[in-house]
């Protein structure tokens, strides 16, 4: 049995290694824009302030939602799969003018109340292994 | 002892090693509480040591009783068969990178780490019946590859160690 860590001092197999490792980077690089370019649409939109998530609402049903925050009140309008928040009354009201939000990842962020909306799917719940 | 009884006893001790690391790592918080797929995947430490020791079957055979153990003692079916499914790709993509006689111990380990998070991953699309899992390949091959240089460097040091010491062969 050849000494593994003879290994280290081959050049050409840690050279391999290396080649190895970027191209499996490479791959995720690949598959992370092929993934952006058709992003699925998500189905619950998650409202977190300060870091905590508050709630969950589903995509498919319309709601009109004031949330409220310690420093300030937004509206989150859920309609026609998308949503968006319509009015707020923080001072750059930068949130109400997002592009409504629809697939997973996407986020609108309004950083006076330190709110984010974000889009999910229900994939956690399924606990993808929790042990091995 | 003859020399198979050792080799089943030494089996036997990297197995229950295996266990200990796997339960070891549940003790660790999760590095993202969202994905508690990503992990160090110590265990792998056992299975890598015994493919570079024996051969395939001695790890194959380590693999396959430390998931079915830990599942029967943390899990449930569910993550069995993930972890059956990344165990599985994981054990093949190594045995074949090792016989090919072209990469390290660490590459080895990269290459197993990220195909078991592959095995898993295509384990949860099949049975979610959804690609939108699918976005966190990205995040589980960057996350394989540093467990598996960590995991490749740990187990090259102790085979190093071992071999020097010319513990047990």
């Amino acid at each position: 049995m050849k000494s593994v860590f003879s290994t280290f001092t081959k050049r050409n197999r840690v050279l391999n290694d290396l080649i190895l490792l970027i191209a499996v980077l490479f791959l995720a690089l690949c598959v992370f824009f092929v993934f952006k370019i058709t992003q699925k649409n998500g189905n619950t939109v998650t409202v977190t302030v300060d870091g905590e998530v508050v709630s969950k609402y589903p995509l498919d049903t319309d709601i009109v939602k004031e949330i409220k925050t310690a420093s300030g009140n937004n509206t989150l309008i859920i309609k026609d799969g998308k949503a968006f928040i319509s009015n707020a009354d923080c001072p750059d009201k930068l949130c109400a003018k997002y592009k409504p939000i629809s697939k997973t990842g996407e986020s609108i962020i309004c950083l006076p109340h330190k709110l984010a909306v974000t889009v999910e799917s229900n994939l956690h719940s399924n606990g993808v292994d929790m042990a091995a | 002892m003859n020399s198979k009884t050792k080799k089943v006893t030494f089996i036997g001790v990297m197995t229950a090693f295996a266990l200990v690391l796997a339960y070891v790592e549940l003790l660790l918080p999760p590095i993202f509480a969202t994905l508690p797929a990503i992990k160090i995947g110590l265990p792998n430490m056992a299975v890598l040591f015994l493919l570079y020791k024996f051969s395939f079957k001695e790890a194959a055979l380590c693999s396959a009783v430390r998931i079915i153990m830990v599942a029967l003692l943390f899990g449930n079916a569910v993550s069995l068969l993930y972890s059956l499914a990344g165990g599985l790709l994981s054990l093949v993509v190594m045995v074949l990178l090792k016989k090919s006689n072209l990469f390290s111990a660490v590459g080895v380990s990269v290459a197993g780490a990220v195909s078991h998070n592959l095995g898993q991953i295509i384990a949860a699309i099949l049975i979610l019946e959804t690609v939108e899992i699918g976005y966190y390949i990205p995040v589980l091959i960057v996350s394989g590859t540093v467990a598996g240089v960590a995991v490749g460097l740990l187990s090259s040091l102790v085979l190093k160690y071992l071999s020097n010491k010319n513990f047990y062969f």
